[in-house]
């Protein structure tokens, strides 16, 4: 990865940059961390993002994008090592710890920030809260679903439906 | 716990197919479910895009077994026949009289194709349907078209012999001498469809005999070593390799075809589980002249006193499902099918 060598912090500072969200709340984070986001990345290897510039996130609020850095910051190591190869079970394991904590919070944050995995392009992220997303819903009835996810009252028309679907598929509901 | 802030927007349909993506396949009630949360997550879940991006197809792979009212109505409907085969979303049934007709069915949809002029089948014989486009199709829109079937039987005491059956022509071919007759002839299990091959158990349960679908040959291979007068059943392994499941008394062992670098292949025992330790008391012994399996090795159906019940390898979960004890065997029929 073309990426700064900045993670390891040797010696000498490792490169920083700061980014800037939609209620203009800056944070500094190393670039390695932040080019987790495929979208920042090239903003990043073009030279942006440091100095006094911030980049401006005009999508991400300021909660959002601090849970958004815990998780990077998190990740970096390991994907700096290009992910899995060189990972030790101990680190990995330490890893999945921190991700099944990290989700494990109020589904009105998991709304923004699986919006906010999609908008930067953070792989890892999207895929952990799509499948805590997933885990919610599976054993759910459409309505339950519905009200889980926030989906505005059924029409009668869809209410309707939803009663044919589940006499029909009486089975997917035991 | 509050329920998720009531979005500016939708999400992108994107992220609910990630969403939906990750649904674990063991549980596809729950893709049915989700299916009616809204019109555009029902149009999502049926698209074909949706069905190619679960690869393995196990996504999407429903079963409907008989609690579900439109497979009993559908069930109905073939009183009478025996079902040989299921694949691609179609299921070849035959007649229970003696001078058996057989008929492809899809009973998602109801519409049963009648195939002229059975051969005339002597002997003990076996039979599967396939997609006449298998090998280019990836069977996962291929309902209602062309299909193929295989009759293997005897018409003579020396021979197996094959008859093919072809929708598009309408037509049987001549039956063709494959391999030699074994002492107990074809055994009447549902046979399985490996990359490129059709398997079937053969001379009570002592072989297999393999079809090779591209060099329209056949070869016949031992099965595991003790499995003459079992119950056993072939079937694809999720490595494209071929696997088998016994049932010897209660105790149910699943085997895999290793193939050696050389050419060589033996049997390698994955599992053995008791079923009786699985099964309630009320329903033993478990009935030795049948057993189904379906998604790979995963769900095991058995026959016992009690009726049929199903067994789920990975989460245990033995459940029964139907109260008949007169079932001659289990044929998994798999399929994605979604209300328009």
């Amino acid at each position: 990865m073309a990426a700064p060598e900045s993670g390891d912090g040797n010696n000498g500072a490792a490169r920083m940059v700061t980014l800037i969200s939609s209620d203009n709340t800056r944070f500094e984070v190393e670039a390695a961390a932040a080019s987790l986001s495929q979208t920042l990345q090239l903003t990043i290897l073009d030279g942006g993002g440091g100095g006094g510039d911030g980049i401006p996130l005009p999508n991400v609020d300021s909660a959002t994008l601090s849970k958004v850095l815990e998780y990077c910051i998190k990740h970096a190591p390991a994907a700096a090592n290009g992910g899995a190869p060189n990972a030790t079970a101990v680190d990995r394991a330490e890893l999945e710890r921190f991700d099944n904590e990290f989700v494990n919070i109020d589904q009105s944050v998991l709304y923004s920030l699986i919006m906010a995995a999609h908008n930067l392009e953070i792989e890892g992220l999207q895929s952990l809260v799509a499948k805590k997303v997933a885990d919610m819903i599976k054993g759910k009835s459409p309505m339950e679903i519905r009200r889980t996810l926030g989906f505005p009252d059924p029409t009668p028309e869809e209410q309707a439906e939803m009663n044919a679907h589940m006499l029909e598929y009486g089975w997917a509901y035991e | 716990m509050a329920p998720l802030r009531r979005p500016p927007q939708e999400l992108p349909e994107e992220l609910v197919e990630e969403i939906l993506l990750r649904i674990p396949p063991i549980e596809p009630a729950a893709l049915v479910r989700a299916s009616l949360v809204c019109k555009s997550w029902g149009r999502l879940i049926s698209s074909l895009r949706f069905r190619r991006r679960t690869s393995t197809g196990e996504y999407v792979a429903r079963y409907v077994p008989a609690s579900c009212p439109s497979a009993r109505r559908r069930a109905d409907d073939i009183r009478g026949w025996r079902v040989l085969d299921a694949r691609h979303d179609r299921v070849l049934i035959r007649s229970m009289v003696h001078q058996a007709y057989l008929d492809v069915w899809d009973p998602v949809t109801g519409v049963r194709r009648v195939l002229t002029a059975t051969p005339p089948l002597e002997y003990r014989w076996n039979a599967a349907v396939i997609c006449a486009g298998h090998g280019s199709c990836d069977h996962r829109d291929c309902r209602g078209g062309p299909f193929l079937v295989f009759v293997f039987g005897a018409n003579d005491p020396d021979w197996i012999s094959l008859s093919v059956y072809s929708s598009e022509t309408a037509r049987w071919d001549r039956p063709r001498r494959v391999a030699e007759l074994p002492e107990h002839g074809m055994d009447v299990v549902p046979p399985c469809l490996v990359g490129n091959a059709l398997y079937f158990g053969i001379d009570l349960s002592r072989s297999i005999l393999r079809y090779d679908l591209a060099t329209r040959t056949a070869s016949v291979t031992d099965q595991p070593p003790g499995s003459f007068g079992c119950f056993t059943v072939p079937m694809g392994m999720r490595d494209e390799g071929l696997g088998l499941a016994r049932l010897k008394g209660s105790t149910l062992s699943l085997w895999s075809l290793y193939a050696y670098p050389d050419g060589d292949v033996s049997w390698v025992k994955i599992t053995a589980i008791e079923l009786n330790r699985h099964l309630p008391a009320g329903a033993l012994p478990v009935s030795s002249d049948f057993l189904g399996c379906a998604q790979g090795f995963v769900v095991f159906f058995v026959g016992t006193q009690d009726g049929l019940y199903s067994f789920d390898l990975k989460s245990g979960m033995v459940k029964k499902v139907c109260d008949d004890k007169g079932i001659l065997s289990v044929v998994p029929y798999i399929t994605l099918y979604t209300p328009a």
